[in-house]
């Protein structure tokens, strides 16, 4: 088991968006976190992130504390180590150019850059002839593998990704989709992904439909 | 955290190239005043090191001291030759060292002296020999590099002290010939020519006794039966900033009514030429630089002077400290100036990384969830401002320097102050690493503002 999310709550101001959420997932296992918009899918990726504390309960990844509400945690060591996170705005640094992104993402998660591995995930999204380009240059779809490979070339033990396909047609939702179950695949890490975008249910070994602050079965 | 805070700069071209342009003249002014400062003083004080008392005609102090202790001011006038044995009887007195000027080669003074001269400077021969014979000249070190003259070679010396003065009126008939290259010392020496008193007086017209020059005082009064050679004819015409004519005196009834020391530079343009008198010239000197054997001597010889002849006593270091008194002033106020200038570029500086703060919170926040600390986050952006003002004070270091050195070789003035341009100073130091400061405390608040964010919030907000 890599993930294991035990009955996590949260509250803002009084209102509960996620109740006694517990699930587990395992390495390389690929997961669907679907829900409408306000549903608390980002607030439940953060926890997992370790960026929000919760109010209950508790998440461990590789069985180390990365969010808890019983115990001060540091969730930035373990983030660092063990998670890639693609965001729905993807947000690369606009000041750094494609290769600069990658290379920050592993001198702040790795401490070390390999040139080697930035080349390589470069070449795997074919964006390698963009790698000098600043992000503004970038077309929606390069951007969007260039985040991609930013998750990646850090070589996370889960990949997580908030809305990685809003706003994309279909056509485009399947590639998407199907790129990041490649990549995860290929280097052995589990994948969550949070949509509201039913069409990917398809893809994915489990579906954890979030509704009403809580899981269900999908 | 550094490539990053570089990105952010190069991100921003325009900002970042102003804050650094307002830095840089900041730096620049301030290097400046810095180097002048400190470079005159101690030129000042090195060349008048072992100069007790300056004698010569009655004027402006300072200006005595400059003309003939410094060598950037023309003299006051020209005293009697008899007054550098009056000086060399006085008991007080340990040297006297005569000073006659009024020509220059290619810019560079003539000075008409004798050996105590150059041991009064600490210069030493690295090439040939002293001067001995009348027309034998020594090269200070610089004017050697710069002329490229060499042992042998003879060379005219032209009316003036400089180099633009009255070109046209060059001692074609009396040439010297160059004995001796001294070492360099740094002092106003490397960049004269020396040879004896005679010689200037040769030049402008008296015979003298073929005594050697540690001598010549003694046939002053014979320099005046002397006649005047034919090269005076050019009538060597006054100067409007100072008196540089010839040390040569005219007697009274020839000057005319007026009787002054500035005869033949005052003459008028119908005047007749110099050789035609030249029965009635008579040697003189442009100024004595006295050293005292004991403390009396400064208490009574000064004042002996000043009461008792036609000539002044100035004492190098009271006029020295006027005068650095009076451009301290001037240079404290530009200072001020200046450090303003820096504190304008430090807000500059301020209000850029505060507008980069807001703008790139999403990015600082990105970073933060990438796993980069607060500290990381902080130090960026204080990196951003130590980088501006590193590259404003290292380009204004530059610049001042440059300029030091464009300035010097097109100022006749300030090569004459003989200013090392790239002579680096430990003030300077201090100087850059306090517009460092300036950058870094510029960048504080910026970043404590960026060490607040919290990055979940940040990343919701900036979606």
């Amino acid at each position: 088991m890599l993930l294991s999310v035990t009955d996590v709550g949260k509250a803002y101001a009084g209102r509960h968006v996620l109740r006694e959420i517990s699930f587990t997932l395992d390495a390389g296992e690929r997961a669907l976190l679907l829900g409408p918009s306000g549903s608390g899918k980002s607030t439940l990726l953060n926890i997992i992130c370790g960026l929000q504390r919760p109010d209950r309960g508790e998440v461990e990844i590789d069985g180390e504390a990365i969010a808890s509400a019983e115990r001060d945690v540091n969730g930035d060591d373990a983030r660092r180590r063990h998670i890639g996170i693609i965001f729905q705005t993807l947000r690369l640094v606009s000041a750094l150019s494609v290769r600069a992104n990658l290379e920050l993402a592993q001198k702040l998660q790795r401490g070390r850059c390999d040139p080697r591995a930035t080349d390589r995930w470069l070449d795997r999204l074919g964006i390698a002839h963009r790698a000098h380009a600043r992000p503004y240059e970038l077309s929606h779809g390069e951007a969007q593998r260039a985040a991609i490979a930013r998750a990646l070339v850090v070589e996370p033990r889960l990949l997580v990704a908030d809305e990685p396909t809003s706003a994309l047609d279909n056509a485009n939702t399947r590639n998407v989709a199907a790129l990041l179950h490649e990549v995860a695949e290929s280097v052995g890490a589990a994948l969550l992904v949070a949509t509201h975008d039913e069409r990917l249910c398809s893809s994915f070994d489990r579906t954890l439909d979030l509704r009403n602050e809580a899981l269900a079965a999908c | 955290m550094l490539t990053l805070a570089w990105a952010y700069l190069r991100d921003r071209p325009l900002t970042t190239a102003l804050n650094i342009l307002l830095l840089a003249i900041a730096v620049s002014m301030l290097v400046l005043l810095l180097q002048f400062g400190t470079q005159a003083r101690e030129r000042f004080e090195r060349d008048a090191e072992g100069i007790d008392l300056v004698v010569g005609a009655k004027g402006s102090p300072l200006q005595l001291i400059l003309s003939s202790v410094f060598h950037v001011d023309h003299p006051t006038g020209n005293i009697p030759g008899s007054s550098l044995e009056m000086l060399r009887r006085d008991p007080a007195v340990a040297r006297v060292t005569p000073l006659a000027l009024g020509d220059n080669f290619d810019g560079y003074r003539i000075v008409g002296t004798d050996h105590t001269f150059a041991a009064l400077h600490r210069a030493r021969l690295v090439q040939g020999q002293s001067f001995g014979e009348p027309m034998d000249a020594v090269l200070g070190a610089t004017v050697a590099q710069e002329t490229g003259a060499r042992l042998g070679q003879r060379f005219v010396g032209s009316h003036g002290l400089e180099s633009d003065e009255q070109s046209d009126a060059g001692h074609d008939h009396a040439p010297f010939t160059v004995t001796g290259i001294l070492a360099p010392t740094g002092g106003v020496i490397d960049r004269l020519i020396l040879t004896s008193v005679e010689s200037v007086w040769q030049v402008h017209g008296i015979d003298h006794p073929h005594e050697d020059a540690g001598h010549r005082d003694h046939g002053a009064e014979t320099h005046a039966e002397h006649g005047v050679s034919a090269h005076d004819e050019h009538g060597h015409a006054g100067e409007e900033s100072g008196n540089t004519s010839p040390p040569v005196r005219h007697t009274p009834e020839q000057s005319g009514a007026r009787g002054d020391e500035h005869g033949a530079s005052e003459r008028g343009p119908h005047a007749p030429p110099l050789q035609e008198r030249r029965d009635d010239l008579e040697p003189e000197l442009t100024a004595l630089l006295v050293s005292y054997r004991n403390a009396s001597g400064a208490i009574r010889i000064p004042a002996m002077i000043n009461r008792q002849t036609e000539m002044q006593a100035a004492v190098p270091a009271t006029e020295t400290a006027r005068l650095l008194d009076l451009v301290g002033a001037s240079l404290d106020g530009l200072r001020m100036f200046a450090w303003l200038l820096a504190a304008t570029g430090g807000l500059a500086v301020f209000v850029a990384l505060l507008g980069m703060a807001r703008n790139r919170e999403g990015d600082l926040a990105l970073l933060r969830v990438m796993g980069a600390s607060r500290m990381q986050v902080f130090s960026a952006v204080i990196l951003e401002g130590a980088i501006t003002a590193a590259i404003g004070a290292l380009a204004g270091w530059c610049a001042a320097h440059g300029l030091l050195a464009l300035a010097q070789d097109k100022s006749a003035t300030l090569r004459d102050l003989g200013l090392t341009p790239w002579q680096p100073l430990g003030g300077e130091g201090l100087l850059i690493l306090g517009v460092i400061a300036i950058g870094v405390i510029a960048a504080t608040f910026p970043a404590l503002r960026v060490y607040r964010i919290d990055p979940v919030r940040t990343l919701a907000r900036t979606n």
